[in-house]
């Protein structure tokens, strides 16, 4: 009965020292947010080393069974009570699971006496040798301190912990090996070291793939899950399938079609019919097209679970991610506002894939969510439907991908779109002049790769559209109309005046569909809406002068004789 | 004379882009003033044009639109209930 109760006590005072209580919120009264050993001490809560209770007991001396059980959950050793080697350590003792292991694994050793004294203190020199043993530390570093003397038993293990960054000692340059350690200081010592062990972070791609006119983006998660989002048109399809599987993915965990326009669901067909889907994730929008009718045949036919998201939804991709739903909008009349919209943030990296969303909905999402992003696939094809200069403001995107056709028929991009996002000094990327976009992060940072470089870039085609229409030699002013049906950036453009090859330069400016501009020299020379001064100096030769407009890139785009 | 269905895939900058009933591969992109204003994304049209590709007449064919639609709603409803 005299020895149940000495067990019961003993029980009772580790209880103490490893709280059961985990009601509350982690919040321990003694390590407070701003306590040098808070993250430290809220790691090992999180790995579950410790439990919560609302005290720690941060400056408590720790005695060597706190340590092996410390020890022995950091590296998951077996805990279960047990029959040990130790007169003073009964089975009936709760640390002696971990007593027994701790000493298996030559981390902690007991006395010549055969007891382990349970009880005693340990001293800060003791725990290096401890950690140094646990966490397998072999490489040793010069010890910058003043107190630890080389004959010292612990002298090797403490070279090993300052190699491996653990121990910091103090700020007067001293370790005090002597001094007993403290549960904050055992818990930074052991947090420290668990972190050595954690693998790095897993890199994550996500592949912007060239479809021509159309969308089709391959996320392939940190943890090796894949997910599609929309896959170019019908024609598109082929390509879509070999770029999937020329990555060694034969499972689709999610593919997500954000709207059922031809130009993003048509290439989901050949998806369906080669790899294996998990989840579909449809914007819920219905069509009338055979090809969506059909898309949603195979889903039917394979008996894939389907989805239908409402803003605000996660995606349960990867759990190293945070995939939110911030758009999808069934009730839409419009196939693009239905558009789903989603964010995707790894550590400190954030994708915003905005499908073909437009201003409005980038207004409304502007107004519920906080849009910062390193990455944005901007909507619509680079439309100036999409991307307005309010969007642009919140994400200030560092790299912007846009994914069009070469030559398409909708003028994508807008240049006020490109010129947009370049003033805000967002890196651009495009299916035509990059092919197939990779961007590959780690968490922290991502780069660019892609599969190839811009070639000169010939004049757009719309440029043709912008003539020189007016000449009035003594006047002094030249008329440059822009006839097509969209705005042309004519940015670093130059007129020339042939007879006395003297040139003008065009500064910052969109010239819209219909626009004149009148570029204005001489006496008279004004700027104002619509009118640009060159020079007050006379330009132009009364008795005849032929104008010549170049773009950028110095191709002639027109002439008046 | 040519006189063939298209179903509305979706209007965009100023195009409507159509797509062959037949064989969803063709496209056929047209300004979309060319369908007036009553003509809506997801009709379905015949539509007869000439050697150039441009429209002579159409017309929305609402029957086999709305009959498209609930066969559609349907399968989406029977979808999203599985």
């Amino acid at each position: 009965m005299k020895n149940l109760f000495r067990v019961l006590i003993i029980v009772v005072l580790f209880l103490s020292f490893f709280p059961i209580n985990e009601s509350k919120a982690a919040s321990y009264s003694d390590v407070t947010p701003n306590h040098r050993f808070y993250e430290d001490v809220m790691y090992l809560l999180q790995k579950g080393v410790i439990k919560d209770s609302s005290r720690y007991g941060v400056d408590n001396k720790v005695t060597r069974e706190e340590v092996a059980v410390m020890i022995g959950k950091a590296l998951g050793l077996d805990g279960t009570p047990a029959k040990t080697k130790f007169k003073d350590v009964p089975a009936s003792l709760a640390s002696s699971g971990y007593i027994n292991a701790a000493v298996d694994a030559g981390i902690i050793s007991g006395h010549l006496d055969g007891t382990f004294k349970p009880k005693d203190l340990v001293t800060r020199g003791q725990m290096a040798i401890f950690i140094a043993r646990g966490f397998n530390l072999t490489i040793e570093a010069k010890v910058p301190y003043k107190d630890v003397s080389p004959s010292s038993a612990a002298y090797t293990y403490i070279r090993k912990t300052v190699h491996a960054g653990i121990t910091a000692g103090f700020p007067d340059g001293t370790f005090k090996p002597q001094d007993n350690i403290t549960r904050g200081q055992l818990s930074a010592f052991v947090a420290r070291s668990m972190r050595l062990n954690e693998p790095t972070a897993k890199q994550m791609k996500v592949h912007f793939i060239d479809v021509g006119q159309g969308d089709s983006i391959l996320i392939q998660s940190p943890n090796g899950k894949n997910m599609l989002i929309d896959g170019g048109t019908k024609s598109a399809g082929t390509k879509v399938v070999s770029f999937i599987k020329s990555k060694g993915i034969t499972k689709l965990d999610y593919v997500v079609a954000t709207h059922p326009d031809a130009d993003h669901i048509g290439g989901l067909i050949s998806v369906l019919n080669s790899i294996s889907v998990g989840t579909f994730i449809d914007s819920g929008k219905s069509h009338t097209t055979e090809t969506y009718y059909e898309m949603l045949n195979l889903i039917d036919v394979k008996n894939i679970p389907f989805k239908v998201p409402t803003a605000g939804d996660k995606i349960a991709l990867d759990s190293a991610l945070n995939l939110q739903v911030l758009n999808s909008a069934e009730a839409s009349d419009d196939t693009n506002e239905a558009s789903i919209v989603l964010k995707m943030t790894y550590g400190k990296e954030t994708f915003l894939f905005m499908g073909d969303a437009d201003t409005t909905t980038e207004a409304e999402l502007v107004a519920k969510y906080d849009l910062k992003s390193t990455v944005l696939k901007a909507g619509h094809h680079g439309s100036s439907t999409s991307t307005s200069q309010l969007f642009v403001n919140e994400v200030k995107p560092v790299t912007t991908t846009l994914s069009y056709g070469k030559e398409n028929s909708y003028g994508h991009p807008h240049s006020e779109v490109v010129n947009r996002l370049k003033a805000a000094g967002s890196k651009l990327y495009n299916t035509v002049d990059h092919c197939d976009i990779s961007v590959l992060t780690s968490g922290n940072g991502h780069t660019v790769s892609n599969t190839c470089t811009p070639t000169t870039t010939p004049p757009p085609a719309t440029s043709t559209a912008v003539k020189i229409v007016s000449k009035d030699l003594s006047a002094e002013i030249v008329g440059i109309k822009n006839t097509g049906s969209t705005t042309v950036d004519i940015t670093d453009w130059t007129l020339v005046s042939v007879s006395g090859n003297q040139t003008y330069k065009f500064p910052s400016y969109n010239l819209e569909a219909g626009k004149t501009v009148y570029v204005t020299s001489g006496p008279n020379a004004k700027s104002a809406t619509g009118y640009l001064k060159w020079t007050t100096a006379n330009i132009w030769l009364n008795s005849g002068d032929p104008a010549k407009l170049l773009n950028a890139q110095g191709a002639v785009v027109s002439e008046l004789q | 004379m040519n006189c063939n269905k298209y179903t509305v895939d979706r209007f965009d900058e100023g195009l409507a882009i159509l797509l062959l009933k037949s064989n969803e591969n063709i496209q056929l992109k047209i300004p979309q003033e060319q369908l007036g204003s009553t003509v809506n994304e997801g009709d379905i049209l015949e539509i007869e044009l000439d050697e150039m590709e441009r429209i002579i007449k159409f017309k929305i064919l609402e029957v086999e639109t709305k009959e498209m639609k609930e066969k559609v709603e349907e399968l989406i409803n029977k979808l999203k209930n599985k």
